[in-house]
């Protein structure tokens, strides 16, 4: 019945013109769409719970009817009768005061009074408009105080091995399910490759395991595998999505950012090393307040330059702020699960997070500039390259006051060029001396001071002739020197704060437009104590982002720790204990075993924040063990379609990275060397090693869902398209990595069974089943031919037993 | 589908077993969100789903979107402004708020449109000497004259147009239609876009990508002048159609052998499936980028018989033959890689482009109109901006972002109309103001989709089309 309702109301709507009608018969969506957003964001920080300007409330229709000194605000139907509506055309009162309220927004309060000012008892799950936490706000579990649960004991349990295991039995007995019996060892090792190092064992690795019957020699292989340098390639990049890694600024002109790798082999170092989380917080929010200068905690901060950055954009003032929000929100999604973006605007809807909230967020980045000219180097060898620099400079003084006279004119030309694009207000910022300054001025500068150097070809792009002839030859002369030059130390993409004045956050439009100081989540702020920053004087760094580091890592923070190790467990299963892995809000799920979340966040601090053994610990379970395949599916699947209770092992699609990898490993091509600059697709390195660009991703990865560099992501897309299967039959990487397989198996010389079982094992990781081998012949053919094996091997680096993992 | 409502369901992350619409779904170019949930919807014996679709009756089925990309001239084209002749050379007088402008040229005079303007049709809409052939279609046009937007470069601009903001990384507007409405067309992709030329646009591929939603939902690229239309279509060189089969055949055996023994995992079989399709379509897609069977005739309407009109008209001519196979969303560049952007010498640069994409738009409105489908079929036409009063380098002009023109004609649309104006010299759209989300809003309207009824759950938000803003301006509709 509720459903015919609705529906001839949205005919109604439709029938008639005027908003006005839609706003009367939508039983209340017109008001929590656009008006209740107008007055949690407009009216109710004067007229709410904390002030009652003039006598007057705008948080409920109650109040509204009731009014203030001047009598009722809104009366029902009413429009011109209405005081609501003077004020906001501001014909008497002049609301909100700051500026008018753009037409359209005007025009909503009018029509919904028109439609009889409807306010819906609220459905879902909306907060009230309040801009305070109440009570019941903290009662969410996810802001509950961490504890260490019980671990149950169910009886008649012969299945569990481990603590783990025995919440997870105790829940599935509970629901009768009875969890899958162990996989087999062949499924088991190639599972455990792919999970830890996200590539598949060798034959001879493979081999070797299944023959190895001592009692530990699973608890061996994950040790050998943890301290394997591949774990952290496969690791570091689960964290490379979160961070929306990429290597290219985005925008027009998607420059390649030619250092930034740095930042990534340094996750990958960091996943190698076990560095302990909170150590590894702070070195990307707060890197450079680290003393030192500690070249890796540099090369850290590179999380704070991942961000998109438009090189021609002369509204600086918009690309600063919209950079310095981006970061605030990545930084929510990723460390503290919960996202805020919303709050921006307005309190969030459904979570208890305050419009100042997300400001007191932004606040800890606001003294942020951003440094290209800080090499990852430690303090002695700083020194060594500067005096070197500066006998090279001595020595060729001659020549480079010359090269400094003949270039000055450009210079000069360029630099009034430059800045005279840009608006008045941002070049007087330029034209102050750095130490008048504030930060959001300095700030300012920098992006001008970018544009010099890259936009419109560069300072230099018109030489005149004899002026270019010269240059070449005082070049040729300054090479002369070059003996004397220094090696270039490595470049880096970092941050600091502004060393002077801070520019104040303030919340865009608010009345009163208060400085908001960095703080946390005000409805966590009776349950983790909050972190003062302490400024850091050799450095002249106002300590806010290490105050922020701190307090993500935070041993009773409930909600960051209990994040990251969601964030494991997820991708050991495939679905986290909450499922919502960077929402743990109202929106998102809440945890299918709170307790085991609970217990193993507890375990993960006390044992020191190791990633390693919280990966142990969940590979040595009964329940990771489990076989893919349940004789009761079905009827499981009945009481638990999304199978989060996990009576079997899902079975999963190899990510992008490792179907390439995995391809490249069966063709024999993939060079296995850790780190550097990153490669064109072309080259058989892995994949993690390919450069990213954000406008044009590698197409075979992109294909396969991997994630985009532009928001934080904490499950991907696994998407099956008819796009993917072309490029996988038809297209040439693919094609290519069947020929050269099919190479390999020629060198290995052997019968024609013996080959073929070779090519299953390179690519399945496993012997053929007769019958399948015997398919495989008829397909080929006796002799063999070599277009028959190719196709073959093209065939198997297609097949699903390849593409999943059991 | 991992929506919040499939999840809050309790509805399986994959696909449940046994349902055709929703194995389409996981395997095809996509049986649409709101038919998947009206699905559901029954299937949940009553529960309140948040996007019940249907949302309303459609006025279109599909979009032809000809996207002048850099930026033509709204004052050169239709929306004249005698004043700005007046005080050409002139300084902006300074009772005009002073833009921010993308090249930042300060204090630089107005400049002249030297143009011959006409009234045309019943309607009597202006149209200039640039689009005579537009111009014989203007009853069937409604012009918006007040659209504005945020980015006031190319790159913000036309990520805007696309995926209505500015920054990178939301779905494209044709992402959402695939995902609302799914394709019309199981063996052809449903959002698809071409070039008028072999640059790429501005932002590359990710302005027609899918940001936060699954791959299955961006568009596909197709080049029509090429012997491979779209990425990997033909088999390798050297294969035969009979060698393609069996190596299909010894995968989907093998594949069949693995998934009998994985049971109740049926995103193996929407795998098995993809690849079924993916053969369908080597067989099927030619067909319907092959030109050879239209007549001189229809040749001609689109200017395929002329060089300077034959790449535009070609990808028109392959829109119309597209929309007729149940494609949902097509996109078409006109100088693609920002070619309509004239900072200098806008008067030889527009003359150039207006002729490429003159006589095609218009071939293209007058066949959809001839055969019965323009009723059904929104065609767009406009670019990420349009063009300031003021000079730059003294004979071109800069991005206007706050004030250009779109056409919309078609799906609906009441022609003959003008909506809303700019100011006296075309700089700020002052009435009946369209913002993108509002044209965004507009174009799901007309396709019968609510802008803020259409959600994607993404971390914790549900997120909309037109982000939460926007309203469907019913003008359009003649309301």
């Amino acid at each position: 019945m509720r459903r015919t309702g609705s529906f001839l109301a949205i005919i109604a709507a439709l029938c008639c013109t005027s908003t006005a009608a839609r706003a009367e018969t939508d039983g209340g969506k017109y008001f929590e769409q656009y008006v209740r957003p107008l007055l949690a964001g407009k009216c109710v920080k004067c007229h709410g719970p904390e002030k009652q300007e003039g006598g007057l409330r705008l948080d409920s229709l109650e109040a509204m009817l009731k009014g203030g000194d001047s009598g009722p605000a809104v009366v029902a139907g009413e429009v011109a009768e209405s005081l609501l509506v003077e004020a906001v055309r501001y014909e008497s009162f002049e609301m909100p005061p700051s500026a008018p309220l753009p037409e359209e927004d005007v025009a909503r309060f009018v029509d919904w009074i028109a439609a009889g000012a409807v306010w819906p008892e609220h459905g879902e799950a909306v907060r009230e408009v309040s801009g305070v936490i109440s009570e019941s706000d903290r009662q969410w579990w996810a802001f509950q105080p961490l504890r260490r649960p019980e671990v149950p004991a169910p009886e008649e349990d012969s299945w569990s091995r481990t603590e783990i295991d025995r919440f997870i039995y105790d829940r599935l007995v509970s629901e009768g399910i009875e969890p899958a019996p162990q996989a087999a060892k062949e499924q088991l090792v190639r599972r455990v490759y792919y999970d830890l190092i996200g590539l598949p064992p060798t034959p001879e690795e493979l081999a070797h395991f299944v023959a190895d019957e001592s009692p530990d020699a699973w608890e061996r292989l994950i040790d050998r595998l943890l301290e394997d340098h591949r774990y952290g390639e496969h690791w570091g990049r689960y964290w490379l999505d979160l961070v929306r890694y990429a290597e290219s600024d985005g925008w027009n002109q998607d420059a390649y950012r030619p250092h930034i790798w740095r930042y990534r082999d340094y996750v990958v170092r960091s996943f190698n090393d076990d560095k302990p989380y909170p150590q590894f917080v702070r070195e990307q929010l707060a890197g450079d307040e680290i003393p030192g200068p500690d070249p890796e905690a540099l090369a850290a901060t590179g999380y704070l330059r991942l961000g998109i950055y438009e090189y021609n954009q002369r509204d600086a003032r918009s690309l600063w702020d919209d950079s310095i929000n981006e970061i605030t929100d990545v930084t929510a999604d990723v460390f503290i699960g919960m996202g805020m973006a919303c709050a921006r605007c307005h309190d969030h809807k459904f979570d208890p997070i305050l419009q100042k909230d997300y400001f007191q967020l932004r606040a800890f980045f606001e003294p942020l500039i951003w440094r290209d000219d800080v090499p990852m180097a430690t303090e002695e060898e700083l020194a060594a390259y500067e005096r070197q620099h500066a006998a090279w400079l001595d020595a060729s003084a001659e020549v480079q006051q010359e090269i400094e006279a003949l270039l000055k004119p450009y210079y000069d030309r360029k630099w009034v060029s430059t800045v005279e694009k840009f608006p008045l207000d941002i070049q007087a910022c330029f034209h102050k001396p750095v130490e008048e300054r504030t930060s959001w001025e300095h700030q300012m500068a920098y992006l001008i001071g970018r544009q010099f150097e890259e936009e419109g070809g560069g300072p230099l792009k018109s030489m005149k002739k004899e002026d270019k002839a010269r240059y070449e030859e005082l070049k040729k002369q300054l090479a002369e020197f070059d003996h004397l030059k220094p090696e270039p130390l490595p470049g880096l993409m970092t941050v600091a704060d502004f060393p002077g004045t801070l520019s104040p956050t303030l919340i865009p439009d608010s009345a009163d437009q208060e400085p908001i100081p960095p703080g946390f989540l005000t409805v966590l702020s009776e349950v983790v104590e909050p972190v003062e920053p302490q400024r850091i004087d050799e450095l002249k760094s106002s300590g806010r982002r290490t105050a922020l580091a701190e307090w993500i890592g935070k041993e009773d923070n409930p909600l960051t720790t209990r994040v990251i190790v969601n964030r494991i467990w997820q991708q050991h299963f495939g679905q986290g204990i909450v499922p919502t892995a960077s929402d743990f809000g109202h929106l998102g799920l809440p945890p299918t075993h709170p307790d085991l979340l609970d217990w193993l966040t507890v375990t993960f601090v006390e044992e020191g924040w190791s990633f390693k053994k919280l990966h142990k610990r969940i590979l040595m379970s009964a329940v990771w063990q489990q076989s893919s395949l349940h004789s009761r599916a079905a009827e499981n699947q009945v009481k638990d379609p999304a199978e989060s209770l996990l009576w079997r092992f899902p079975v999963r699609r190899l990510n992008a990275e490792q179907i390439r990898d995995s391809m490249l490993i069966a063709s024999g091509e993939l060079e296995h060397h850790c780190g550097g600059p990153s490669v064109d697709g072309a080259a058989p390195r892995r994949s993690l090693y390919v450069k990213f660009y954000r406008n044009n991703p590698d197409t075979f990865l992109q294909l396969f869902d991997v994630a985009n560099g532009l928001k934080s992501v904490a499950e991907r897309n696994r998407t099956t398209t008819p796009i993917q299967s072309l490029m996988m039959l038809n297209g040439d990487w693919t094609l290519t990595r069947a020929k050269k397989m099919a190479e390999r198996l020629q060198e290995h010389a052997g019968s024609p069974h013996e080959m073929l079982k070779t090519a299953f094992r390179l690519s399945w990781g496993r012997e053929p089943t007769p019958s399948e081998l015997e398919q495989s012949l008829a397909f080929v053919g006796e002799s063999l031919p070599e277009d028959r094996v190719v196709d073959l091997c093209h065939v198997l680096l297609n097949s699903n037993e390849f593409l999943y993992v059991d | 589908m991992t929506s919040r409502l499939c999840r809050q369901s309790n509805q399986p992350h994959h696909w449940s077993p046994g349902s055709r619409r929703e194995f389409l779904q996981a395997t095809g170019f996509g049986f649409g969100a709101l038919a998947l949930q009206a699905m559901m919807h029954e299937e949940l014996r009553g529960a309140e789903s948040p996007t019940p679709g249907p949302h309303f009756a459609p006025k279109a089925k599909r979009v032809i979107w000809c996207f002048l990309e850099g930026g033509p001239s709204h004052l050169d084209l239709v929306d004249p402004k005698p004043l700005l002749n007046k005080l050409a050379g002139q300084p902006l007088p300074s009772s005009f708020q002073e833009p921010i402008t993308a090249m930042g040229e300060k204090g630089a005079p107005l400049l002249a449109a030297p143009r011959t303007w006409k009234q045309h049709g019943e309607s009597g809409l202006w149209a200039s000497e640039w689009i005579p052939h537009i111009a014989t279609c203007m009853d069937d046009i409604a012009v918006v004259r007040s659209c504005w937007t945020n980015g006031i470069n190319h790159a913000g601009g036309v990520c805007q147009m696309n995926t209505c903001i500015n920054v990178a990384g939301r779905p494209s507007l044709g992402s959402w239609v695939n995902y609302g409405l799914g394709s019309g067309n199981q063996n052809l992709p449903s959002f698809v876009v071409m070039c008028d030329n072999s640059r790429k646009p501005v932002n590359g591929p990710r302005n027609w990508g899918s940001g936060f939603m699954p791959a299955t939902h961006q568009g596909v690229h197709i080049d029509g002048s090429s012997a491979e239309p779209i990425a990997n279509l033909n088999w390798p060189e050297g294969y035969s159609s009979q060698r393609q089969r069996a190596k299909l055949d010894l995968l989907q055996q093998f594949n069949r052998e693995h998934a009998s023994m994985r049971p109740q995992q049926s995103e193996l079989d929407a795998r098995i499936e993809s690849y079924e399709l993916a053969f369908r379509m080597q067989a099927r897609a030619p067909e319907a980028v092959e030109l050879s069977g239209e007549t001189a005739a229809t040749r001609e309407l689109y200017g395929l018989d002329q060089k300077e009109t034959e790449a535009f008209g070609r990808n028109c001519l392959l829109a119309r033959r597209l929309a007729e196979r149940g494609v949902r969303f097509i996109q078409l560049y006109s100088g693609t890689g920002s070619g309509w952007d004239s900072h200098s010498a806008i008067e030889k640069n527009h003359s150039r482009l207006c002729k490429s994409m003159d006589k095609p738009v218009a071939g293209l409105i007058k066949d959809l109109k001839q055969r019965g489908l323009l009723d059904e079929t929104l065609v767009i036409w406009g670019g990420e901006f349009g063009r300031t009063p003021m000079s730059e380098k003294s004979n071109g002009r800069d991005h206007n972002p706050t004030g250009f023109s779109i056409m919309m004609a078609g799906g609906g649309v009441k022609g003959g109309q003008t909506i809303g104006a700019t100011d006296e010299l075309g700089l700020y759209a002052i009435e009946d103001k369209m913002h993108v989300h509002d044209i965004h809003a507009s174009i799901l309207g007309l396709l019968g989709i609510d802008n803020m009824k259409l959600t994607y759950d993404h971390k914790g938000r549900p997120e909309r089309p037109t982000i939460n803003e926007g309203r469907f301006n019913k003008k359009l509709i003649g309301a």
